[in-house]
């Protein structure tokens, strides 16, 4: 068991994966009883180049697959294990492994954009980010179609008090007893996990602003209570942070003279509807759809815009996966004489310190073959 | 270098054809895939690329000291999310797929024909 950075997990010789047919599976505490797993789908490493690096097809499990997974795994849920959950359950995990391909550059999604001409002609933009943009690499898709547009980006600090209510939510919930409807979970997860990695590597790429919002916007709009009969339940703040993310670009365009030049990127498509009708220009990042994975994802993309490869280490693909899922297991489809290869990797690990989480480390567990960090 | 040109069907059968988008990869030899060795400087239809596709394989299977030429030569690639550039080997044959398979994505419901050459 070792606690390592991605880079170490990629560089150490231990955790070289080899050709051949991989299963991967996953477990949540939230939603799963202790070790139960549910296989996501098959790695197939097609080629090991001679960095190490390997090129390999995804296949994810179907929907009817899912959700007889989760019918094994709710089995001892009684009343619980509805068709209906186990529906949902299939549908939250065929999503977010979509969202993952798009972060990792695999899938493109649709860039739907008002005022294009502006980006194109003047190639200037300053992209106002909410959470879900920052989720789902809808900026590095913009930077990838419009290689030569010069992006400033500015992330409001609404945003970051989002990923503090989602993580201390979810929070509540892991302490909470484990239930079929907490899979829902999963889709809040990347956004803790997720989303302020994508700040980080957001400041170190582009000219990046955090937008402080004026007092009297938060007094307005942020006096609210949770509600006192179910102090679990999540209060609708939802609407409330998009509201004030709105009045901040409000606020920026008047206080800065812009105009067009101001886009809010934004994967809620309500939000970018909103925006739009109060004359914000809005760039919202259209998933592909779950029928795009079904025949698998592959680990190189060449992307006609930029006219570049994209490419995926299976490390870099599992680390993501394990940010969604929480604890990823992937292990070798081995013949009765070879020894199984076996790898685990867990998100939240009971010594994780403050350093852990901005460092954006795991704990790997091998079986096999033990890691040397 | 590869280049493939996406042309506009209607064009080519009356009048000089249109070059709807031109695509050149670095570093790819054709004459190391297969089919496409002998593909190289002929129309290709929108509905044949799928069958192309599934056709690629490296020209041989490559001995050790041909290794060199199994793959292109430290191809630019965006890795693992990042935008910065970095520099990976890929063989050849799934360098030309993938190139392949995004045309197919992009072009594939259209009538364009498309004509891979060497330069």
């Amino acid at each position: 068991m070792a606690i390592l950075s991605l880079d170490k997990f990629k560089s150490l010789q231990d955790h070289q994966f080899t050709k051949g047919t991989w299963v991967v599976e996953y477990h949540d505490k939230t939603h799963l009883g202790d070790k139960i797993y549910v296989r996501l789908g098959t790695i197939e490493i097609e080629e090991r180049t001679p960095e190490g690096n390997c090129l390999f097809w995804f296949h994810p499990q179907s929907r009817t697959q899912l959700e007889e997974c989760f019918n094994n795994a709710w089995r001892c849920e009684g009343n619980k294990n509805k068709p209906d959950r186990r529906k949902k359950a299939a549908e939250t995990i065929l999503g977010q492994l979509v969202e993952s391909m798009v972060r990792l550059g695999l899938l493109q999604p649709y860039l739907e954009i008002t005022n294009l001409e502006f980006i194109t002609e003047r190639k200037f933009a300053i992209v106002v980010l909410d959470t879900n943009a920052l989720r789902n690499g809808g900026i590095r898709h913009l930077q990838e179609q419009f290689p030569t547009t010069q992006l400033w980006v500015i992330i409001p600090t609404v945003t970051l008090m989002e990923i503090g209510e989602k993580a201390a939510n979810i929070k509540s919930k892991v302490n909470d007893n484990r239930a079929p409807n907490n899979s829902a979970l999963i889709r809040n997860r990347p956004q803790v996990t997720i989303a302020p990695q994508a700040v980080e590597w957001i400041k170190h790429i582009f000219p990046t602003e955090i937008l402080e919002l004026a007092p009297e916007l938060l007094r307005t709009f942020r006096g609210y209570e949770t509600n006192k009969n179910d102090p679990y339940k999540e209060p609708d703040r939802i609407s409330i942070n998009d509201r004030l993310i709105l009045e901040g670009i409000k606020d920026l365009r008047r206080q800065r003279n812009l105009s067009e030049s101001v886009y809010l990127m934004s994967g809620d498509k309500d939000m970018s509807w909103l925006a739009r009708l109060e004359g914000i220009q809005t760039i919202y990042p259209a998933m592909p759809s779950i029928q795009d994975i079904s025949d698998g994802i592959y680990s190189i993309r060449y992307s006609l815009e930029s006219q570049t490869y994209v490419v995926c280490s299976i490390h870099r693909f599992l680390w993501d996966l394990t940010h969604v899922f929480s604890k990823i297991r992937v292990s070798k489809c081995a013949e009765e004489h070879q020894k199984r290869e076996k790898w685990e990797l867990s998100y939240y690990y009971p010594t994780k310190l403050v350093n852990d989480w901005v460092d954006d480390k795991l704990e790997v567990t091998g079986f096999g073959s033990s890691p040397t960090a | 270098m590869v280049t493939i040109e996406i042309l506009q069907q209607e064009d080519i059968i009356e009048n000089e054809p249109t070059i709807k988008e031109k695509i050149k990869i670095q570093g790819i030899q054709p004459s190391r895939i297969t089919p496409i060795n002998i593909e190289v400087g002929i129309s290709i239809s929108m509905t044949e690329l799928p069958d192309i596709i599934n056709k690629i394989k490296p020209i041989e299977k490559p001995q050790q000291e041909e290794l060199d030429n199994y793959y292109t030569n430290q191809t630019r690639v965006f890795e693992d999310g990042d935008l910065s550039l970095k520099k990976l080997d890929i063989p050849h044959h799934i360098g030309l797929r993938v190139v392949l398979e995004s045309v197919l994505r992009k072009y594939g419901n259209t009538s364009e024909t498309l004509v891979i050459q060497i330069s």
